[in-house]
């Protein structure tokens, strides 16, 4: 796990963007996600670097599935694995922890 | 759904640059989301855009990400996850390249540097030569102009004479039309009006003149056909810029020449040249009133014919309309381009050639080079073709990096040309007295060894790949890195032959240096050293008769006797080679005028000042008073056509143009007039005190300062009148080094040195190179020696043995080749003594050595100071 089991920033809303997808998260519905959450443009490269690392580390999982009533090549479907789950629960504690106490007027969550 | 596709070329980056399994599921994904965009309405501008911007923000990550999973994993496991494979991207070719460069700077510096170096030296010596020599006439069509006129039969490559002004008409009534003919004369005449008075070299030509040569004024117009004899003038660029200070509106306004009002009504344009007369001033011939005076005037004649056919038609029906050409005569029709170039063809064509072994020593240094690296790839070749990477791969990679080598040599030698060519055009203009003319970089030859380098580097690159892809991968993988030995001796044999090539050049140079200087010394006819040149010039308007410009210069000399010492100052109308102005006939008997001469009149002293060597009789003394019969002195090759030679002193020569007789009185060596490298022109010395002219030429031969010398002079004659300038001081030095075939063989000098020096250069680079490459190729064994007790000296000595035999065999082979060269070299050259070989060899040795030394010593103390673990961790 990168930065000392510490998830990176952008893992984490890969991760994110994986949970949204449900059960049918797969390349271009993760980075459109990202896309439209994070307001900028995602490169689909980017994307993909960061699914293999997390795949790597036993965050993810994938599956090559046809999709159903849909011609043409299998889609790798994501799913966010137990480890994962538990990553980024860690993720947010330690934030949250950090940010206790803190008064910044952030219109975000 | 649009059927709108992708950008291909963005598709095809993504492939070459990535994995086949990344790239394909990239793709995938990119293609489903632009079908998408495209199918939202998005302008297929904007979704190629975005496209692109995936594609190129896509590659950095994933590529990174490949790198690192095949480095943890090995190769193997990437072949088994992409299912295929290893394939290297153009991404990973380039990060291969320079890790590859980084590991072996020494060779692959060398590399570049040859590159640079060949195009930034070659090519700027390339520009000066295209310049400054081979200069095409600036004339439309000139390879149909021709210089026509009488020569000796037995010498029918003389310049041709100049013919009556009536010949000419003759000709010109009974030629064709598409032949044409027009005469010029030169002479010089006294510039007043415009600052200090100055003599101009004004040439006098027929009124088409300028159409013939299809030359078009750059400002105002040329001559009309109606204004023979008239005062206008048309001037050089030059003369315009220099004297009439650039200023269009000169047009129109008044020169005076010789005391004569002209108007200047043209400029001529600024890259016009006449090879034979390098006048400022170019003026309508003077209309000659009396036929008489029409026989005297004389004019060289210029035509243009439409072709060598013609050009021989043409003399035989001039040879018909001239019966009164002398017995030993005969007509020639000279190209004009060949007078141009004089003698200088042939130099020319071997600066060519050592230019080119120069070149062909940096190429083949870049071969050597190249193709010691690739062979020292042979087992990196074999683990990668063990690996799975196909032959087109590998031969890729090798190719890449050569082509990698030879553009940034490139890049290194245009800038290097950018900066050096005007330099050393400049340094070289210098060198040849040459007036300054701005010298562009010769892209012709930057095109030329661009284009070869880098065919030389794909071909270098792919032979050694290709041989060791046949030998296969176990055996490249047994051998190692240790080349072949008959690779070994190919590479060797390559140095040293570049040893050989430096050497000759240098003895070539030598040669070519040498004949320079012969030409200096003995070519001119007279010592220039030492002797100092002050032009005088008599206004019209005071001292009118003959007589009292003879007295006036007669007082000017016995004064500068009196302050500057007895025979330390003489006058001459015209020093030599300043000009071949004041030709006339001159004949063995009265009414017949057989010869051209130049004709000037020298005071006593003169002969003996300019070291003009007295052959037979007398030079000029006090006796030859203008009471005195008319007496002249005449040089050797005249003395020769006029009379044989040894009779002619206290014999008669007729002077038609004076229409007297006059007695010979003494035999001098014969000087020369315009250009050194001209075949000698007969000249009549006339008594100074008897024929005297306006214009005098003060020469000084004295151990005073110069600056002493030209106050003296002038002094003495602003004494006499304060209305005559001395003017157009110089050394005879400068004017001997200002003279044409000088200027000329002087920048082959300094050419053939450029060469010879990039030869040099080149030889040591390449010298470097291998021998960097071998020791460091040698790592192994030297450590093994090491280990087993041999001493850093012991190391030292064994790399400078090695180098030193190199050199040795260089030598001796570039010893063989300069002797045929010098032998070559003499036949084309003035001859050179027999000492001469043996002095250019010794000199060529040592500075080959010394370069030797500076180019083994630091790879061979290099070796010695390796740790043997550090050099076994190495290999």
């Amino acid at each position: 796990m990168g930065k000392g089991g510490v998830l990176g920033s952008f893992e984490e809303m890969v991760m994110l963007a994986v949970l949204h997808g449900g059960t049918t998260a797969y390349a271009v519905s993760i980075r459109r996600e990202l896309t439209q959450r994070m307001g900028a443009e995602i490169a689909m490269g980017a994307v993909y670097a960061t699914l293999d690392r997390l795949e790597e580390k036993g965050l993810v999982g994938s599956d090559l599935e046809k999709p159903a009533g849909r011609t043409g090549r299998p889609r790798r479907y994501y799913r966010v694995l137990p480890d994962g789950l538990a990553a980024l629960d860690r993720s947010r504690r330690i934030r949250n922890e950090m940010w206790r106490g803190l008064a910044i007027a952030a219109s975000d969550g | 759904m649009k059927s709108e596709s992708p950008p291909a070329l963005a598709r095809w980056l993504a492939q070459r640059c990535l994995s086949r399994s990344d790239a394909a599921r990239l793709l995938d994904a990119l293609d489903e989301e632009y079908a998408e965009l495209a199918g939202t309405g998005a302008s297929s501008a904007r979704a190629g855009r975005w496209y692109w911007s995936q594609i190129l923000r896509s590659i950095p990550p994933m590529a990174r990400r490949g790198r690192i999973t095949r480095s943890r994993e090995g190769s193997a496991a990437v072949r088994r996850k992409n299912g295929a494979p290893v394939r290297r991207g153009l991404l990973l070719d380039l990060r291969h390249l320079v890790r590859m460069l980084r590991r072996t700077p020494w060779s692959a510096g060398s590399a570049v540097l040859t590159l640079a170096l060949t195009l930034g030296l070659g090519t700027a010596i390339f520009a000066v030569v295209d310049t400054v020599l081979l200069r095409p006439l600036p004339y439309a069509d000139p390879e149909a102009l021709v210089v026509v006129g009488p020569v000796p039969t037995d010498e029918p490559e003389a310049l041709p004479r100049a013919v009556r002004l009536s010949d000419l008409e003759t000709w010109r009534d009974a030629l064709p039309s598409p032949v044409r003919l027009e005469g010029y004369e030169p002479s010089n005449e006294t510039l007043t009006g415009l600052g200090a008075a100055q003599r101009v070299s004004v040439t006098e030509v027929t009124t088409g003149f300028f159409d013939l040569l299809g030359v078009v004024p750059a400002l105002g117009r040329g001559l009309g056909p109606d204004e023979l004899g008239q005062a206008v003038v048309v001037v050089s660029h030059d003369f315009w810029r220099t004297r009439l200070a650039a200023d269009p509106g000169t047009l129109g306004e008044p020169i005076e020449l010789n005391g004569r009002r002209h108007t200047v009504v043209g400029v001529l344009p600024q890259d016009f040249f006449f090879p034979l007369n390098f006048s400022s001033v170019w003026r309508p011939l003077s209309r000659p009133v009396e036929l008489e005076d029409r026989n005297d005037l004389t004019v060289r004649v210029v035509g243009r014919t439409p072709g060598d056919a013609a050009t021989e038609s043409m003399l035989e029906r001039l040879k018909g309309e001239t019966p009164q050409l002398a017995s030993g005569l005969m007509l020639r029709a000279a190209p004009l381009s060949d007078i141009a170039t004089g003698g200088g063809r042939l130099i020319l064509g071997l600066l060519a050639g050592a230019a080119t072994l120069a070149i062909l020593v940096a190429f083949s240094n870049l071969a050597v080079l190249l193709i010691v690296r690739s062979i020292d790839r042979g087992r990196e070749l074999a683990v990668r073709s063990a690996l799975g990477a196909g032959p087109w791969e590998t031969l890729r990679q090798l190719q890449l990096e050569a082509l990698a080598l030879a553009v940034l040599g490139i890049a290194g030698g245009v800038a290097l040309a950018v900066r050096i060519t005007p330099v050393l055009s400049r340094f070289a203009l210098e060198f040849g007295g040459l007036s300054s003319q701005s010298v562009g970089v010769s892209w012709r030859a930057v095109g030329i060894v661009t284009a070869v380098a880098l065919t030389l580097a794909a071909l270098c690159a792919g032979y050694p790949a290709l041989g060791a892809l046949r030998r296969g991968a176990k055996d490249n993988l047994r051998r190692g890195t240790a080349a072949s030995p008959r690779q070994l001796s190919a590479r060797r044999v390559f140095v040293a032959s570049q040893v050989a090539v430096a050497f000759v050049l240098l003895v070539s140079l030598a040669q070519v240096g040498r004949s320079l200087l012969n030409v200096l010394d003995l070519g001119t006819g007279f010592e220039p050293a030492g002797v100092l040149k002050l032009q005088v010039s008599l206004p019209p308007s005071s001292h009118e008769g003959s007589e009292e410009v003879a007295s006036f210069y007669a007082e000017v000399q016995r004064q500068l006797d009196a302050r500057l010492g007895t025979g330390a100052s003489a006058l001459v109308s015209e020093v030599p080679l300043t000009g071949d102005g004041g030709r006339g006939p001159v004949g063995p008997r009265r009414g017949e005028a057989t010869e051209e001469a130049v004709f000037r009149s020298a005071s006593a002293g003169y002969f003996e000042l300019m070291g003009i060597p007295l052959l037979r009789g007398r030079t000029f003394d006090a006796t030859d008073l203008s009471s005195a019969p008319q007496r002249v002195v005449v040089t050797e090759s005249l003395a020769r056509r006029l009379a044989g030679s040894d009779r002619i002193v206290g014999s008669s020569i007729w002077l038609p143009r004076e229409d007297r007789v006059a007695e010979v009185v003494g035999v001098v060596g014969d000087v020369k007039h315009r250009a050194l490298e001209e075949p000698v022109t007969g000249t009549v010395y006339l008594s100074a005190e008897q024929s005297p002219s306006r214009a005098g030429v003060v020469v000084v031969r004295s151990s005073l300062p110069e600056a002493a010398v030209v106050s003296t002079v002038n002094e003495t004659v602003q004494r006499l009148d304060r209305s005559v300038p001395v003017y157009r001081v110089q050394t005879m030095a400068d004017v001997v080094a200002q003279s044409p075939g000088v200027a000329a063989r002087r920048i082959l000098t300094a050419a053939f040195g450029g060469s010879a020096l990039l030869a040099v250069l080149l030889s040591t680079i390449g010298l470097f190179g291998v021998l960097a490459h071998d020791v460091a190729n040698r790592g192994r064994e030297v450590a093994v020696r090491m280990a087993l007790g041999a001493t850093p000296q012991r190391i030292l000595a064994a790399t400078i043995r090695r180098g030193a035999r190199l050199v040795a065999i260089g030598l001796l082979l570039g010893a063989l080749g300069s002797v045929a060269a010098v032998r070559g070299l003499r036949a084309i050259l003035f001859s050179t003594q027999q000492g001469d070989w043996a002095s250019a060899s010794l000199i060529s040795a040592l500075i080959l050595a010394v370069a030797g030394i500076a180019a083994i010593l630091p790879v061979a103390l290099r070796a010695a100071r390796r740790e043997p673990s550090t050099a076994l961790r190495g290999s």
